[in-house]
């Protein structure tokens, strides 16, 4: 029965692909998320000399020469074959990659585009003092690209659109395809996000103060702060009626969403609104904060979010707020792509009866003593409804709901 | 002629105060004397010559934008501002909506490319690596005009910046409607702004976009909304956006965006129950060079069939990138001021971005 009254559709979530510092692929993405696997360690895409904190959550070894079909990856910046290769991916995992309509759209989340292009573009203009203008460096630096990326590789004619805004984008995009499937102007969407480590985002964390010299630990009392990662992650959304009638594994549901602004600061996050952002998600959904089984936190470890992410799920949630568990200690901040990994994890944590955990955990916070943050190991828990939170510089906030896909 | 009569994406987005900033002028009244003179391709417009200014004069940001509190803010949020003010004077100020309901959605290429590159440069240069301007970090990320648009005028529904370069205004538009179309917000601030970065002033004369046209600073904005409000004294819309359609080409050469465009053209004019000969006027993205032959081609049939009249703003004004599709829709409702007997015929606007994708728009006058 559809919550929501007769005037949306219901949409699922049918396939994940993921390009990650801990996995590539659903399965492999899988297993890490639910073993505690840690995917950060020492920088090399960029020189870290001289920066006192020099660790991040890079993807070596990445081929994606091996895991493209149509595109060349040569054409393409990092984070669009990171975006490319997760649509396909998504798609096989879908069990689409045969046959599916290829009007469907695709809509992108990120913070910073092609970052290395841009870098690389400034570092010539850094070394020379003057720019060997190449009007193709500024071509590939387009934000469009990683959703075009993905549309090529798929040879999707629909629409392919970039959603800028920050480290919530990939929610963001989710959110608006869930509105294209749920109010019937599409049955088949493609969503989710992307990004590309970067000097410039490295240092400009460690200058704020929000960057750990060693690993990421959210929520706990001796956190140092965030680590810089990249990614790219692309779920399939369908319209869940055709989803089950052609025997689709349906991972879970996709309810509703909140999204705002807090208007206020361009950095620090604001409680009061992101409270607002929660509320206006369960409202949406028709969830009530009770029914809520798991947070998918934002939890990027630095002091100034996670306790403000607590309080307002304090008073969202009242006295017994559901497990939080923050996915961000295991792949870094991956910007874009974040929200978009938070909804992947927030699918299969109900799709499997299993938290992800919170890993390189000690002690609580003191001012979140009331949280339970999943530490260390996964756990099994009846995941009946799922909220996952994301939050970015500029104010925007995008939280989404998801349930079990039952009848 | 027939009056646009079916509607696509339910009543259309109706768009009420508008404004624009470039590097020769500011605001409505100035663009709608100018552009509807010289926009036109009968022959008289006079294209953007590569010495007339490439920036917009905006002084100290104090005076620019009439109040304190805009050190921090980068070239791209300062002129997104701008417009935005522009817009609100242009309709009663009540009309603008209350701030916690009010949207926001942006339009961009890369951000600001000149904050991320002298923020690098900083990282390079500097005696330590993260020597860096803590308050200019949020200049970097792509969606910090709009950040700083919504702390400015207090925005907080809905906040979105789209990187759709050529196509980020008829994105934008198409956001806007369907986000007060399934009420996430009643009124909706659209726009986009685009700077002229370090790589622009380093070149000199020779200022070239990847389309060989001549790069401007500039911004614009609208403010929308869906479905008319009751009360008496809401602001009249000056037009609507009726259809909206956008695909993604299947190579970037010109043949197959030429292709694509034509498609989402035929779309469009089809949701809102007309023919292609019922348009009468069109804003493209063309500014007459041989650069733009894909949209050019891709506008063939459509020119063909009725005649429209065809305005194209980037001649007369440069190419201002992101911001250029807003231009078009300005240019559109100064010419419905202009020729006000023509406001229930149909309009086209149109992109293509050279990376694949292409759109189309349907609007009217009121």
């Amino acid at each position: 029965m559809n919550r929501t009254g007769d005037r949306r559709r219901r949409v699922a979530i049918t396939g994940v692909g993921p390009v990650s510092a801990i996995g590539i692929g659903r399965e492999a993405f899988e297993s890490a998320l639910f073993r505690g696997a840690c995917g950060t360690g020492p920088i090399e895409a960029f020189s870290t000399e001289g920066f006192p904190a020099q660790n991040g959550a890079e993807i070596r070894a990445f081929e994606p020469g091996r895991l493209l079909n149509s595109l060349d990856p040569d054409e393409w910046g990092r984070s669009s074959q990171f975006m490319a290769v997760a649509a396909r991916l998504a798609m096989r995992d879908a069990g689409l990659e045969r046959s599916y309509d290829r009007r469907a759209g695709i809509y992108v989340g990120t913070t910073s585009g092609e970052s290395q292009e841009i870098e690389t573009a400034a570092r010539r203009w850094v070394d020379d003092q003057a720019v060997e203008f190449v009007p193709s460096d500024y071509a590939r630096a387009a934000g469009s690209r990683l959703a075009i990326a993905a549309s090529r590789e798929l040879g999707f004619s629909g629409e392919s659109l970039t959603f800028a805004t920050a480290c919530s984008a990939g929610n963001a995009a989710l959110s608006s395809a869930f509105d294209r499937i749920a109010y019937g102007d599409a049955d088949l969407m493609i969503a989710g996000g992307a990004d590309a480590i970067c000097r410039w985002a490295h240092a400009g964390f460690y200058r704020l103060g929000a960057l750990s010299g060693s690993v990421c630990s959210p929520f706990d009392a001796h956190r140092e702060g965030l680590l810089t990662g990249e990614g790219g992650i692309a779920l399939v959304m369908e319209d869940l009626e055709i989803a089950r009638s052609r025997g689709a594994r349906i991972y879970a549901e996709i309810l509703g969403y909140g999204t705002n602004c807090d208007g206020a600061h361009m950095v620090a996050p604001n409680q009061a609104s992101i409270e607002a952002c929660m509320r206006l998600a369960l409202a949406d959904s028709r969830v009530s904060p009770d029914e809520i089984d798991y947070i998918c936190a934002h939890g990027t470890a630095t002091k100034a979010n996670d306790l403000t992410e607590g309080a307002a799920i304090r008073s969202v949630y009242g006295e017994a707020p559901p497990p939080v568990s923050s996915i961000k200690s295991m792949l870094g901040h991956t910007m874009g792509a974040a929200s978009g990994f938070g909804t992947a994890a927030s699918a299969l944590a109900i799709y499997r009866g299993l938290l992800p955990p919170t890993i390189n955990f000690s002690d609580i916070d003191p001012g979140l003593g009331w949280m339970d943050p999943v530490p260390n190991s996964a756990r099994e828990a009846e995941v009946r409804y799922a909220q996952n939170n994301g939050f970015g510089f500029g104010g925007n906030n995008a939280i989404v709901i998801l349930g079990g896909a039952h009848a | 002629m027939p009056s646009v009569g079916g509607m696509a994406e339910g009543a259309g987005l109706e768009l009420l105060g508008w404004s624009v900033v470039t590097p020769r002028g500011i605001g409505r009244a100035w663009y709608q004397n100018d552009i509807v003179v010289h926009g036109s391709d009968d022959g008289q417009s006079t294209p953007q010559d590569s010495a007339g200014p490439t920036q917009v004069a905006t002084g100290r940001v104090k005076e620019f934008l009439g109040r304190r509190g805009g050190s921090s803010l980068n070239r791209s949020a300062v002129l997104l501002i701008r417009a935005i003010q522009g817009a609100l004077e242009e309709i009663d100020a009540a009309a603008s909506g209350d701030g916690d309901s009010t949207g926001l959605v942006v339009g961009t290429t890369a951000g600001s490319v000149e904050s991320i590159s002298e923020f690098y440069r900083d990282t390079i240069v500097n005696e330590r690596p993260y020597f860096v301007d803590p308050l200019r970090f949020p200049n970097t990320v792509m969606n910090s005009a709009a950040g700083e648009a919504a702390i400015w005028f207090g925005y907080r529904g809905p906040n979105a910046t789209l990187a759709g370069g050529p196509l980020a205004a008829i994105q934008a538009i198409q956001h806007a409607m369907r986000l007060t179309r399934r009420e996430r917000a009643r009124t909706v601030v659209v726009g986009g702004a685009e700077e002229c970065s370090v790589f622009d002033r380093a070149l000199g004369s020779a200022r070239a976009t990847p389309a060989g046209g001549v790069a401007i600073e500039g911004s614009a904005a609208f403010v929308t909304r869906a479905a008319p409000e009751c009360a008496k004294d809401a602001p009249k819309p000056q037009g609507r956006v009726l259809a909206v359609r956008t695909a993604t080409a299947l190579g970037d050469d010109a043949r197959s965006l030429a292709s694509a465009l034509d498609d989402v053209i035929r779309l469009a004019v089809d949701d809102v129950g007309l023919g292609m000969e019922d348009v009468w006027l069109v804003a493209s993205g063309c500014d007459g060079t041989g650069a733009d032959h894909a949209e050019a081609a891709g506008l063939s049939a459509l020119l063909n069939s009725g005649r429209p009249r065809h305005l194209m703003p980037k001649r007369a004004i440069g190419d201002v990138r992101s911001v250029s599709g807003f231009m078009q829709i300005a240019a559109v409702l100064a010419a419905y001021e202009a020729f006000h007997e023509r406001r229930s015929r149909a309009a086209m606007v149109t992109s293509v971005d050279p990376n694949g994708v292409v759109g189309a728009l349907v609007m009217r006058g009121e």
